[in-house]
């Protein structure tokens, strides 16, 4: 396969699913490893994925009930490698164990917390972490939008302090770099356009496009304050005479809270028909999560960008730096 | 796209009934006093989609458009963007935007003007003048909120959206204030029992979080009668609140999961996110004031269309004439 530097953007979800078949038939079928795969969502998603030749599923978890759960919903466990983890815990660290050993590209998350997965992924012992925070990034197809629009923290991180941002921002350049965007346009959101008092939020956006503009963030166009509609619509920047390459053409909107990312992704999701894919970032490996509520299609490009985002890790350098000493800055770039 | 069931018992789907609900507050207000325009001030002016919306309500009858702002700007925005502007419209130059706030304040304590609406103005700029002891408008027993209420496309009923873009972070009391000013405005347009949903990101109380804590507290509050029996529950994510469909999924029970009309957000931030996504990419239409004084602010967003805007005067003129209606009754 070509080096992912060269390959085309993805603009639509499915984008996402096709890239990860093509990577599928180049490099073989992708391996997922589903830590507590006794769940009915899972185990449908890992199907769906299996059969569209998207991903190749590796169950750890309680044989027995994995056994039972296919039967109901009608597929057959032996087309899946099964690793006998009755515990949520154990099945986390044998997960964590083939993942580090490279036999996985993706996790997926099964019936067990998150932050139980979490805790014994980004332990020293597996060598997987690679930022100190992980975030939530949801990569939207919006009907109406002409790219594919990322949302991020709507997930993991409740209020993002200063470091934490950073790390955010550092995912979902990773994120999108994986998905042939190498410059990602990111919109800080805080309501209003300009720095304001009243705004707190307004004065760490405004700190952070400083950031980038002076290379302390590399490949990147970073823009903040914005507001969502400015983030989005062209016409809307165009009306207040903003002149910035990100307005009207964001590829990531960064939310001030868990509240707003989660609500903003929900409100296009569920008013404007966006298909939603979702990756938790900030790990050598990406994590996939899929709920309840997600439709067939959630599901399948949720795990495609697993795959995608797993498969371009392997091949790029992750040592993305953020930081203030430009000395590192210049050696990385 | 996701799908939603008709409701027959909402009385609202659409805004266009909203109009006519403002039309009836016109004809029940001509009943006992001579019948008139609602002499909307707007400051400052020179905004041209603004002015398309002014001259949108002009038209079809119920405004009265009064100009403050700087003159020489207001004829070259009329002129870029071609607003039907007529020799009724009232102009009043006053350079500054503060002084051009003042001065419409002014006018509406004066009784020389009827409802005030946002120009080009930051919205915090606007209020500071609004809340201001001596040119303001504001009665410190009140609390304003913003309100928005909305038309999305596939869904089945107006959908109120509380605070967009006034309160910034809203303490617990703030946001009881907020609360009941929503459920007010519900009451004055005919909807005696909305269902109140406080948005979070998930539905479970973790204690960790501070607002799955308060809204927890809200929704107690009302089951205690604090909002005199309207139904408040939360916290919500956005998904429960509207589609009857996720909240079966997801077993949750309660009045309010599901079918609620008023959804209330925890800060400006989310409000704002998710007011112009509906806006933006959602192509909903809107009507956006501001509540909880004597009458309504018309609070259009800053990139707001001339139907919105029209939209929100509407809204405003609609509460102006059912207010003075009301009173002659007493």
């Amino acid at each position: 396969m070509e080096h992912i530097n060269n390959l085309p953007a993805l603009r639509s979800a499915q984008d996402i699913i096709d890239r990860a078949k093509a990577i599928g038939k180049s490099q073989g079928t992708k391996r997922v490893v589903i830590a507590a795969a006794q769940d009915e969502d899972v185990l449908e998603a890992a199907h769906l994925a299996q059969r569209e030749g998207i991903a190749e599923g590796v169950l750890v978890g309680d044989r027995k009930r994995i056994q039972g759960l296919c039967k109901t919903i009608n597929i057959d466990p032996k087309a899946f490698q099964i690793e006998d983890v009755s515990d949520e815990t154990e099945a986390a660290i044998r997960s964590a164990e083939i993942a580090a050993a490279g036999e996985a590209c993706a996790i997926m998350k099964g019936f067990l917390p998150t932050s139980t997965l979490l805790k014994v992924l980004l332990s020293k012992k597996y060598r997987l972490k690679r930022v100190e925070t992980v975030s939530h990034v949801a990569v939207l197809s919006v009907p109406g939008y002409h790219k594919l629009l990322g949302i991020t923290d709507g997930g993991i991180v409740v209020r993002p302090n200063f470091e934490e941002k950073l790390a955010i921002i550092s995912n979902a350049v990773m994120t999108y770099r994986a998905m042939g965007i190498l410059i990602p346009k990111i919109a800080l959101l805080a309501t209003v356009d300009m720095v304001r008092e009243e705004l707190p939020e307004t004065l760490e956006c405004a700190t952070i496009s400083r950031m980038a503009e002076e290379g302390q963030i590399p490949h990147v166009q970073i823009e903040g304050p914005v507001s969502f509609d400015t983030a989005v619509d062209r016409r809307v920047a165009e009306v207040m005479r903003f002149d910035s390459p990100v307005m009207g053409d964001a590829d990531v909107v960064v939310a001030s809270s868990i509240e707003e990312g989660n609500i903003l992704a929900k409100s296009l999701v569920n008013f404007v028909g966006a298909i939603f894919s979702g990756v938790i970032a900030g790990a050598k490996v990406p994590i996939c999560l899929v709920s309840r509520a997600d439709t067939v299609m959630n599901k399948m490009s949720s795990i495609a960008l697993g795959i995608v985002c797993g498969a371009a890790w392997e091949q790029m350098d992750l040592s993305y730096p953020i930081s203030t000493n430009t000395y590192r800055q210049k050696a990385w770039l | 796209m996701k799908s939603f069931p008709k409701d027959k018992e909402h009385r609202y789907t659409s805004l266009s009934q909203l109009h006519q609900w403002t039309h009836q507050q016109f004809l029940r207000r001509a009943q006992t006093k001579p019948d008139r325009r609602c002499r909307v001030v707007i400051a400052p002016a020179q905004d041209g989609p603004f002015l398309h919306g002014m001259a949108e309500g002009y038209a079809r009858g119920f405004v009265e458009p009064i100009l403050v702002g700087n003159e020489r700007q207001i004829h070259r925005v009329v002129d870029e963007s071609q607003v039907p502007l007529t020799s009724d419209w009232e102009i009043i130059h006053e350079p500054e935007p503060i002084s051009a706030v003042i001065r419409a304040a002014s006018l509406i304590k004066e009784g020389e003007a009827d409802v005030l609406m946002r120009g080009r103005i930051l919205v915090y700029d606007l209020f500071k003048v609004l809340f201001h002891p001596e040119h303001g408008l504001r009665d410190r027993r009140q609390y304003w909120s913003q309100v928005g209420i909305l038309q999305i496309p596939n869904f089945p009923r107006l959908l109120i959206i509380s605070d967009c873009g006034l309160n910034v972070t809203p303490d617990l009391h703030q946001k009881v204030r907020i609360i009941e000013n929503a459920i007010s405005l519900a009451a004055a347009l005919g909807i005696s029992k909305p269902k109140v949903a406080l948005l979070a990101a998930v539905e479970a109380v973790y204690l960790k979080m501070p607002v799955l804590v308060e809204e927890s507290i809200l929704a107690h509050f009302s089951e205690r009668g604090g909002f005199k029996g309207v139904v408040v529950d939360g916290p919500l994510s956005l998904d429960l609140a509207i589609s009857p469909e996720a909240a079966e999924k997801k077993k949750m029970t309660g009045e309010v999961a599901g079918k609620a009309d008023i959804l209330i957000v925890n800060n400006i931030y989310v409000g704002n996110s998710l007011y112009k996504s509906l806006v933006t990419l959602g192509r909903a239409e809107s009507a956006s004031v501001a509540v909880g004084g004597d009458l309504p602010v018309v609070l259009p967003s800053r990139s707001e269309s001339p139907q919105n805007v029209l939209h929100s005067l509407a809204l405003a003129a609609g509460l102006w004439a059912k207010r003075e209606a009301g009173n002659e009754k007493d």
